[in-house]
Order: C-alpha cells, then structure tokens, then sequence
C-alpha cells in the first residue's frame, strides 16, 4: 500500500499547482494593459521565433511607448477576441480588425488606422475571374468570423448565388486547402493576399471587391478604462511622425498607405463628433 | 529560410507548447481525480436522500453533455464577473470539472466491482466506513481502475489541445504560429506535433502499465 | 464480573418484507462456552449471527457483550472485540496473508506495526501457516483461507468468536484442518457461537447444541442429550436427515 502515499503526493502537488495557477491570474500590475491580439493573423499580428511581431504588434508598442502605457499582448483566437473584450479580459483589441456595424454594437472602434478591400484568391493556374470563381457551385472559404465571410453571407448567399461558404480558423489554411484542391477560391482583405504572393505561393488575385473596409483598434464598450483618446491621439501621432508608414512598408513593402484616419463609416457611435481626444475629428 | 529549419528554430517553442500541455493534462487530471472519487464515494456510500444524489447526477450530466469549447467558454469569459481567472486555470476547471465526471464513472464501476464481502468483512473486524473504503475497497478499486483511467488519460491529452480557444498557449497554438508565420506547411508542421502528442501519450501509457504491473497480486493480476 | 455472561441476547426480532425470519431469539453465552446453532436452511440462524455483531440490524431485541449494550454508537468498538469467520472467508485479496492479519489491529486498534506483525506471526503459526506469511489469498486452498481467516479474527483480542457455516464452501477433505483449529480454540477457553452442521465438532467442542426452526429456537441442551434424546420431534427429523447426509 505504498503507492497510495505516493499517490496522496502527487495530488497534493497537483492542487497546489491549480491554486497556484488560480492566484497568477490576479498577479499582474493593475495598471498594465492587455492588448489582444490574434496571433495566426500576418503581417497584422503573428509569431515568429517566439516572439510577436506584425504591424499592429509593432504600431501598438510605439504607441504605448509615445503615451506612456504599460502593455502586454494575449494572443487569442480571432472568434474568441470579441467576446474577451465585452468580458474585459483584454483592454485592447489590436489585430487586423475591420470596423463594421454588427462589432460596433459590442465593442469600441478608435479611428481607421487602415483601409482594406477584399480579393478573390485563386490558383495561380486557375483560369477563374472574381465572377467566375464566385458562382456556380463554387467552394469559396473565408476566416471564420472575418469581415469578408459576413460581406459573402450578405451579398453573395442572400442573392442566392450558387456558392457553398466554408469557413476556416484562419485564411491560411483556406488557402492551403484551396491548393489541395478543395476550394474554387478564397475571399480575404487584399493586405493578406499581397502579404502571401510577395511570399512566392502559387496563388493569384483574381479580382477585387472594393468595400473600402477601415481597420481599427478596439476597447470594451463604453471605454472602461478611458482609453480612447489616447489611442485616438497616438495612432495620428504615429502616422503624422512617419513611424507608421515605416512600420507598415517594414512587412509589406512597396504598399500604399492609406491616409490616418481612414474611412469613418456614420454608423460608428466613437466616430460622431467630438471623437474622443480629437476633437477637431468627426462626422 | 525552410520549413524544417524554422521547425528546428522554433523547436524550444514546441517544447514548451507541449510543457503548458502536459502540464495542464497532469493538473486537469489531478482535479477530475479528486472531483470523480468524491463523487463515486457519495454516489455509492453518501447519504441516500436526493439533496445529496440528485445534484451528483446532474453534475454528472451537465459536464459529460455540454461540449468542452461552450465550457471553456463559460469559465473563462463566463466567470469573468465573478473573480478574474486566467485562460490557464480557466482550462484546468473547465477540464478537470469534465473529467471528474468521466472518472466518476470509472471509479463507480471500480468500486462496484469489488465483491460485496470485502467490505462486510472489513466493517465486522471493527473498521469504520472510511477505514473500509480506505484500507480495503480502495485499494482494490484503484486496480480495476488504472485501465479505463489510461483510456481517460489518452483522450484528455487530445483535449488539451481545445485550450487554444481562450488563449492559453498549448502545442497547437505554438504549431499554429509556425504554420501562420511561414504561410504554409500545415501537413509537416501538424506531423512534428503529432509526433509530440503520441510520444507524451506513450510514456503516459507506458509509465500506467508499468504501475498496474506493480500493483497487480496473484488474484489481481492483469487483465487482458 | 464473573456472573455476566459475555454475550446476552434477549428477545431478537427481524424481518424482511412479510418473512419473520428472527420471531424473538434470546440466547446467553458464559465466558469459555461455545455454543453450536443447527437447524434447517432458512431457520434463520445465519441472519441471527449477523444479527449479533449489527452486520444485520435487528428490528427487536438488545444484545450486550459483557454487558454493555450494543448500538450504533459503540458498534466500530465491539465489533472490534467480536471475531467473525464467514462461510466464502472474505480474505482481503489484495493484502498478503500477514496483512490480511496484521490490518486490523492496525488501522482499528491503532496497534504498533512491529507488534501488529509479531503477533500475526503467531497467530499464524497456530493455525498452522506460518510459512505462508507473503503468500496471497489467491494463492491459498478454501481450508487454508478460512485458518487465515480465522487468524485474522483471533488477532484482535476478541472477547467472543462468531463462526457462520465455517466449512460449508470447503472440499470435504479441507473441513477437517479448519474444524482442528476451531476444536483447539475451544479446548483454550475461546468463547464461541457457531453455525455449522459439523456434527463431529458440535459433539466434541460445544457445551451447548441449539436447534433453530422458522425464526424460533425449538430446543437447546448439552450434546450428549440433545441428539441421542431430542424432546422434540422436529429435532429429531432433523437430525435424521443430517445423519443420512453426513
């Protein structure tokens, strides 16, 4: 019956691990913040020999840096960003998020940092054009609550055009299963399919869906922790220095950088005047 | 830069991918050993009133029934009202809670397949209830238990890899990094991970056996 | 001290659904007195002897060892002084045969575990296993099992000695190595109540035969009596039938 010490043992080492791990969650400074970030997301936000990296990675931590914030990334899936924001676990969203009506009801946008528009991804022996590939029994896949898979529900399947939406953890492996053949092609913003054929993948754009979809940084609604002007102020800030377009041209080179701030669609409530910390700002 | 070089680069980062794994799995299953062997003992020898029985079943129920993302989900985020936990023990509770049910259930049968006259054998020799089940029952429960508890082990390895939903940094995710960050390579970065897991779950599997065989006694030996 | 009798039940009632299967058993047993139950299957004698040790709870009646009254409150403790030997032996199986005897005093006694096993050995080797101290119950015929189990009994200290059907699970040729060690025990002053049809030992070893029939006692006398005159006639078809089966 020796092996029931030894059993009693290794439990005992196990709860403590457990409560231990139960007090690490409230170990951490009370005035850091945790910036959110989908990690699988480049060149917005990914990981590379352990360590992040991205433009949103890179802009977040210069803009920490100029208004003087203590932060630290949680990496999170995307589906799972949203949701951690509403029950603030994290204190900012900074991803290649795109501003749209549906997320502006739960969460808090800044101003536009980015514009994006949308590109069908096919093959690059693919003979398809952006009506062809999206028609007709084609398999299209997008990122699972992406902006691109909510703009084909809407005006792709709501039309009744004949297309069977698959969604993916990420566009990544959309396109990876797009070149085993699975899908006819692939909806994503245009930055990521640049980002991926500058990469040397056997994949074209097939054509272009202008949305003029803007990109921005989030807090939880009603901005708890009165965050807002100050990323307001430093995304400007960092466009106004120049630190933003080198930031931006050191992952996509060659890229033409939209004007800071970008598109302010009206149904955004942060963006009716005054705009937190720019009061100059607004619709 | 390579797959297999960035695979060799970013080993260390594999590693402790499946260090948080393992870790997680040891602490999930220490949890749903404690919880499932509460449970089995006052399912079989607790009071018999339905206060006590009706919340055991329902525990039961709730936790084998509801799929683990909703769960991690609800421990996470859900329990963010009320104190604030991290993704990590939000895993080990959301976890270990499920587990206990499933090793509820193990050492139920465990149990009941002790015969009936150990225990009156153990209670006539002047032991109490707990004494019986400690020095008699358990024991001998333990035994029958260590081969459904290997399959419970198998399987909770696998759900580990769910943490990733509330950001907790596991083995998937790390692969998943590889996979995002050079575009690519799914099939022989997810084969390196794989790799992992099924050494983990071998030695787990191999160091179970290995305490059956000392455990077993003529009379308890083996069973195939 | 030395009028109380060891064990003195008095007036023991049980039932199960509409079977009365104990109807008011009362029974004494003076220090040193071994006593046999016979009786047909289904007498209830079995249920009486569980009855004794609360193994059974008894709907009716009061039981005192040495007189003090057992109930729940005291049961761990006098059960502690009340040695059992079941029929199918019920040997610990996952406890060597020195564990199986040592356990006990042990964890119920709180005894030293050098001295635990000291006497276990002893114990051991007066019913003649001493050298089969590691083996496992597994490993054992019926007859040994049940001198180990008898071990086990005597190696706390009781103060009486329940035997029920010691040797019906056993090969005929095993019976006699158990019912030695259970005659030894009795020639040493052990106070015991056994349920058995031996009739061999019930003539040799008991002070007393009792004769049990539908949940009453029907007749009770030294054995010399009892079975060359029972004065009753259910008695004596009873032992008829055991006499044509033994």
């Amino acid at each position: 019956m020796r092996f029931l010490g030894l059993e009693t043992k290794t439990l005992t080492a196990g709860l403590i691990l457990s409560l231990g791990t139960l007090a690490a969650a409230n170990s951490q400074a009370a005035d850091t913040y945790t910036v959110g970030v989908e990690a699988s997301f480049p060149p917005w936000a990914y990981v590379e020999a352990g360590e992040y990296k991205g433009i949103a990675i890179d802009a977040m931590k210069k803009i920490a840096e100029n208004e003087g914030l203590e932060i630290e990334f949680k990496d999170l899936p995307f589906p799972s960003l949203i949701p951690a924001l509403s029950a603030e676990k994290i204190d900012i969203l900074a991803t290649g998020l795109t501003v749209t009506e549906e997320r502006s009801k739960v969460i808090d946008f800044t101003v536009p940092w980015w514009e994006t528009n949308d590109v069908i991804v096919v093959p690059e022996d693919s003979d398809l054009n952006v009506f062809t590939a999206v028609c007709c029994g084609a398999n299209v896949g997008v990122q699972g609550g992406s902006s691109q898979k909510a703009w084909m529900e809407e005006n792709v399947l709501d039309s009744d055009i004949d297309v069977n939406l698959k969604s993916y953890d990420s566009y990544v492996t959309a396109i990876s299963d797009m070149l085993n053949g699975r899908l006819t092609a692939v909806d994503v913003d245009d930055t990521s399919a640049q980002e991926y054929i500058n990469e040397g993948r056997p994949v074209k754009i097939a054509g272009k869906i202008f949305i003029r979809a803007p990109l921005a940084l989030a807090v939880s609604k009603g901005d708890p922790q009165g965050l807002l002007p100050k990323l307001n102020q430093g995304i400007v800030a960092l466009a106004d220095s120049g630190q933003w377009a080198t930031i931006v041209h050191d992952y996509i080179p060659g890229v033409t950088v939209p004007p800071v701030p970008g598109n302010m669609p009206a149904f955004v409530d942060t963006y009716a005047k005054p705009v937190a910390g720019l009061p100059d700002l607004g619709n | 830069m390579n797959i297999y070089d960035v695979i060799l680069r970013d080993f260390p980062f594999l590693l402790k991918g499946l260090g948080i794994a393992v870790i997680l799995l040891a602490a999930l299953l220490a949890l749903g050993f404690v919880i499932g062997l509460t449970i089995c003992l006052l399912q079989l020898y607790g009071p018999r009133t339905r206060f006590v029985q009706w919340p055991l079943k329902a525990y039961e129920r709730v936790f084998r029934g509801v799929p683990i993302i909703i769960m991690l989900f609800i421990f996470y985020y859900g329990l963010a009202g009320v104190f604030d936990i991290s993704s990590f023990a939000a895993a080990i509770l959301a976890l270990g809670f499920r587990s206990g049910a499933y090793q509820s259930q193990i050492f139920r049968s465990a149990f009941q397949s002790v015969p009936a006259g150990q225990m009156t054998a153990a209670r006539a020799h002047g032991m109490s209830l707990a004494q019986a089940i400690r020095w008699i029952l358990f024991p001998q429960a333990i035994r029958h238990a260590i081969g459904p508890w290997t399959n419970e082990f198998s399987s909770e390895i696998k759900e580990t890899s769910l943490a990733y939903v509330i950001g907790v940094v596991e083995l998937t995710r790390q692969a998943h990094y590889i996979i995002t960050s050079t575009q690519g390579n799914t099939l022989t970065v997810f084969a390196v991970v794989a790799l992992l897991y099924f050494i983990v779950n071998k030695a787990g599997n191999s160091g179970l056996y290995w305490l059956e065989a000392r455990l077993a006694v003529p009379g308890f030996e083996k069973r195939q | 001290m030395a009028d109380t009798p060891v064990l003195r039940a008095d007036a023991i009632h049980k039932r199960y659904a509409d079977n009365e299967v104990l109807k008011g058993i009362s029974l004494t047993l003076a220090r040193g007195e071994t006593k046999v139950l016979i009786g047909p299957s289904g007498s209830g004698k079995s249920t009486f002897l569980r009855c004794l040790n609360h193994l059974t709870k008894p709907d009716r009646g009061t039981i005192e060892l040495d007189g003090v009254e057992i109930s729940d409150a005291n049961i761990d403790r006098m059960r502690a002084r009340i040695g059992f030997v079941f029929q199918d032996f019920n040997l610990f199986s996952h406890l060597s045969v020195l564990d199986n005897v040592s356990i006990c005093p042990i964890r119920v006694k709180r005894q030293a575990r050098d001295e635990a096993i000291r006497r276990a050995r002893e114990e051991l080797e007066r019913v003649g296993l001493g050298d089969k101290a590691d083996a496992y119950p597994a490993e054992l015929s019926g007859g040994q099992q049940q001198r180990v189990s008898i071990a086990r009994a005597l190696a706390m200290d009781p103060t009486l000695m329940l035997f029920d059907e010691p040797t019906s699970a056993l090969d005929p040729e095993l019976t006699g190595e158990v019912v030695k060690v259970m005659q030894r025990l009795a020639d040493d002053g052990m106070t015991m109540l056994v349920v058995s049809h031996e009739m061999g030992f019930a003539r040799q070893a008991a002070d007393e035969i009792v004769f049990m029939e539908g949940g009453h006692i029907v007749e009770q006398g030294p054995p010399e009596t009892l079975f060359s005159q029972p004065a009753q006639d259910r008695t004596r078809a009873f032992l008829n039938v055991i006499a044509e089966h033994g």
